[in-house]
């Protein structure tokens, strides 16, 4: 199943690199994973950018659960069906709620609803979870400023 | 003689033939014409209206369904933090059964191993497929998910579990079920019993009603019902339960008509539905559907034949069919059923020699489906901020809440054994329990009695808080990391502050000075004359401000004493403080309501998770690491010595005036929860926070929470040995020494050593 979503998620995260530095509506895009990071990767438009699990920010257990859920949202965010992606993410949170990622990518959701100031908030909540996670950080930070 | 008899005869048959005559005559006067087209238009407007009633009626039936409420998910995944006992008990409350069936609904259990078929649910994010998967244990912790084939499975979600609905006013309660959702068997059972002409009949079959009286006629008693199905529908439908010829006449008229409209499934359909078939605390259970659900705890279609021939055998008087108070008249009911099955040939003699021997496989009572009024309670008001009264109690809406019955189980637990060991009869109780980060409500009680709805003293009792309040002064302090950190000294000697022209003079409750201390101690050990003057220091205004930002939406009363706590918050208000700091620094709104479907499974509401800025999270890392202080060596260091080693958790005691209140706020890594113990009527309880919530609230984290207060690091903070008696740096092998942390900057600086 997980090997399904990584075939679905993969070439996401190689179009988002190729497109992303062309001005447009903030995508919700899955940022690198460690595997693809130095091939340029892409994400299709609207898919969460979902950073890779780091040793810091993995909980008791739980991760590939909280894998699929978030490569669900973004299977979710990539058909407009926000209000579903949103629903799988708070799954996430509450299976994983000191994982950084979930906050970004429900940040992802808020902007894409219109909802800035929430999205502002999960980023700043995401980014203080966030320990010497540099890939994580300047995801965030690339994100934020995608935003103004 | 016999001429005298000759005329009479004659006579009489002259008077005979002249009243024929004359009635004949009458007959066709105009008056009586008249008269009988009368009649026969006041019969034909009657059966008009009655008409009228039957298909407006049976049209526009709107069923008003309760609003069902439901129970978090369980979510399986590997690495859950569960025991298998715990797991088996979730599947108990589901009313899976124990058995080497496939069928959705069971499982099988060897030692820590379980296979098990899921039902499936129809969720607010989608469809959960009825699924079977294997699930391993190891301690407490799920250890493998797989798929029955082996096949890997990152998520499972088993159906949530029925904990209460919202009734209507007239208190019917019923689940909605389709013709062809009732098993076929059911149906048979049930027209064998009740009406085995059903599809042969017009409404009414007069051989039933024959049959019926000469049964009747030879019992001398009334012990057999002629009334076919159609009728009793009717009755129920339209009519009162009045025992005249007149309402049978228009109940046999109105079962005609019926019948005469819609056909034979759409009244079976209404039937199963309608028929009164139980009574639970105050409401009145109709249809097959949640009397599946009451008597057994499962789904209609899971029940087996003797379970079927029960539900219909109750038919006739649930009340003097209660299975619960008289299991014996209900068995000999089931079984005489179960032998006119045999007769009938829906069931072989030897399937019904078998069913005969099984016992009445019910579930738990049904009560223990509605115990938990408290919540609900808590669930009906947040619902009424978005729906109205009517849309509650009859649109058969579908309530998903947060509600962890393991913990529900626990909180209780812990309240029973505390609360019989303080052994003060009129001592009251309320606890609440919720996510530290999501600030969903995981349990809550209003009361000792848990059953019993009433009082929400979790909701509604408000109460001085004591010290509890004293966190939020350090949070405003702490904001400060230019004048303030964990090591900064702060005088313990006695106080006056002067406020609206008079003074007040607040005393330790050891009624001792200590000098000078740094705030961790101040605040692990609830020194009220620090407290005190940090809270002068800082100003009234700093610390409402601090409160209000935390989450606190009254008016609050700017008086020194506020410091100290004598303000009157309820158990909720001081949780949702709580819950700022818990959370890292963000005010998360607390919430019990995940979402809201409508009866036909489309999604209404969803309540979102928001977060709202609160404070910096460093200041936050920084008074969670006080409370963390508190618990080991403050004021609830009974905790440290009754929760497993090294599992920490944070929390402050609170003890109001007299000893009126006792409380205890704290959180872990998954449980934040405050507990209060107090009299009704506000007078002493001669406990302390520490030696009356305290004990409950460790019983309740020690069996209940999981996960310990990670020593998560913020960025920003750095850790620094300090010596706790003169807040200097020291050497971490001072016997004095604490390491603690420091906002950039705000650490101690100057040569290390250690005090004497």
């Amino acid at each position: 199943m997980l090997k399904r979503y990584l075939v679905i998620v993969v070439p996401f995260i190689f179009l988002y690199g190729c497109v992303n530095n062309i001005a447009r509506e903030p995508a919700i895009t899955l940022p690198a994973n460690p595997i693809t990071d130095t091939e340029a990767p892409a994400a299709q438009e609207g898919a969460i950018l979902l950073p890779s699990r780091t040793s810091h920010n993995i909980s008791a257990g739980g991760n590939d659960a909280v894998d699929q859920l978030l490569m669900s949202a973004s299977e979710a965010s990539i058909n407009q069906q926000l209000a579903r992606a949103s629903a799988l993410i708070e799954r996430a949170v509450r299976l994983s709620p000191q994982d950084p990622r979930v906050y970004f990518s429900l940040a992802q959701v808020r902007f894409k609803e219109n909802r800035s100031d929430q999205a502002y908030l999960l980023l700043k909540k995401s980014q203080s979870l966030v320990i010497n996670d540099l890939q994580m950080l300047d995801a965030i930070k690339k994100f934020r400023a995608s935003m103004k | 003689m016999n001429k005298v008899s000759k005329q009479i005869k004659t006579q009489k048959k002259v008077k005979r033939r002249g009243f024929l005559r004359r009635a004949i005559s009458l007959l066709f006067t105009p008056l009586l014409i008249k008269f009988s087209i009368v009649v026969s238009l006041l019969l034909a407007a009657y059966l008009a209206y009655l008409d009228a009633t039957i298909t407006s009626g049976f049209d526009n039936k709107q069923w008003q369904l309760p609003a069902r409420v439901y129970a978090r998910p369980l979510e399986l995944y590997e690495g859950l933090l569960i025991s298998a006992s715990e797991f088996e008990q979730e599947l108990t409350d589901l009313g899976y059964e124990r058995t080497n069936s496939a069928r959705p609904g069971s499982y099988m259990r060897q030692g820590n191993n379980f296979t098990m078929s899921t039902r499936g649910h129809r969720f607010w994010d989608g469809v959960e497929s009825p699924l079977r998967a294997k699930v391993s244990f190891s301690g407490r912790r799920l250890s493998q998910l797989r798929q029955i084939d082996n096949r890997s499975l990152a998520l499972l979600r088993l159906e949530p579990m029925e904990i209460g609905a919202i009734y209507p006013q007239h208190n019917e309660d019923r689940i909605m079920v389709t013709i062809n959702q009732a098993p076929p068997m059911l149906i048979a059972i049930l027209l064998a019993v009740e009406d085995h002409r059903f599809y042969t009949h017009r409404g009414v079959s007069p051989v039933s009603i024959i049959r019926a009286a000469i049964q009747n006629f030879k019992s001398g008693a009334i012990v057999q019902g002629g009334s076919t199905i159609t009728q009793q529908l009717v009755k129920n439908y339209y009519l009162t339960l009045e025992q005249s010829i007149g309402r049978k006449i228009k109940e046999a008229l109105m079962a005609l008509l019926l019948e005469l409209h819609y056909d034979k499934e759409a009244i079976l359909e209404a039937y199963i539905n309608e028929v009164y078939l139980a009574q639970s605390d105050g409401h009145a259970i109709h249809g097959f559907g949640l009397a599946s659900q009451h008597y057994f705890n499962k789904p209609l279609k899971e029940l087996s034949v003797d379970q079927m021939a029960l539900l219909v055998a109750v038919i006739r008087g649930p009340n003097y069919y209660n299975p619960w108070r008289h299991p014996e008249r209900v068995l000999a009911r089931r079984n005489r059923i179960l032998d006119l099955l045999g007769k009938q040939h829906l069931l072989t003699l030897d399937d019904v020699s078998w069913v005969k021997s099984q016992p009445l496989h019910l579930g738990k009572s049904s009560q223990s489906h509605y115990a938990f009024p408290a919540y609900i309670d808590l669930v009906k008001r947040q619902l009424r901020q978005v729906y109205s009264q009517n849309d509650l109690t009859s649109n058969g809406l579908k309530i998903y809440t947060s509600f962890n019955p393991r913990i529900q189980r626990s909180v209780e637990h812990a309240v029973t054994l505390g609360v019989n060991q303080l052994a003060d009869d009129q001592l009251q109780a309320a606890v609440i329990v919720t996510q530290p980060k999501t600030a969903e409500v995981l349990a809550l009680i209003g009361g000792k009695k848990f059953r019993y709805s009433g009082f929400n003293r979790a909701l509604d009792a408000n109460r001085s808080v004591g010290s509890t309040i004293k966190p939020f002064i350090y949070l405003a302090a702490l904001e400060q990391p230019s004048k303030y950190s964990l090591a900064t000294l702060i005088d313990d000697k006695e106080i006056t502050i002067e406020h609206n022209n008079s003074f007040w003079s607040p005393r330790n409750y050891d009624r001792q000075d200590h000098g000078q201390v740094p705030m961790i101690t101040a605040l692990a050990k609830s020194y009220n004359q620090a407290t005190v003057r940090l809270g002068d220091q800082l100003g009234i205004e700093t610390v409402v401000d601090t409160l209000q930002r935390s989450g606190f939406d009254r008016t609050i009363n700017p008086v020194p004493s506020l410091f100290i706590g004598t303000t009157q918050l309820s158990p909720w208000e001081l949780i949702g403080l709580y819950q700022t700091v818990a959370s890292g620094g963000y005010h998360v709104p607390l919430k019990a309501i995940r979402a809201v479907l409508d009866k036909d499974n489309q999604p209404l509401e969803r309540f979102q998770f928001e977060l709202q800025s609160g404070f910096d999270p460093k200041a936050v890392a920084l008074v969670t690491r006080g409370l963390v202080h508190v618990t080991e060596q403050g004021s609830a260091r009974f905790a440290k010595k009754r929760l497993p080693q090294g599992f920490t958790v944070a929390g402050k005691t609170g003890t109001s005036g007299e000893l009126r209140d006792s409380w205890f706020a704290g959180f872990s890594g998954d449980m934040l929860a405050v507990v209060w113990l107090g009299h009704d009527d506000n007078s002493p309880t001669q406990l302390t926070g520490a030696s009356g919530a305290l004990p409950i609230w460790t019983t309740l984290f020690k069996s209940a929470s999981r996960k310990s207060l990670s020593a998560h690091q913020v960025r920003g903070l750095n850790l620094h040995w300090v010596d706790l008696k003169t807040g200097q740096p020291a050497a971490s092998f001072c016997s004095t020494a604490i390491e603690l942390p420091f906002i950039v900057g705000s650490e101690p600086t100057g040569e290390k050593s250690c005090s004497l």
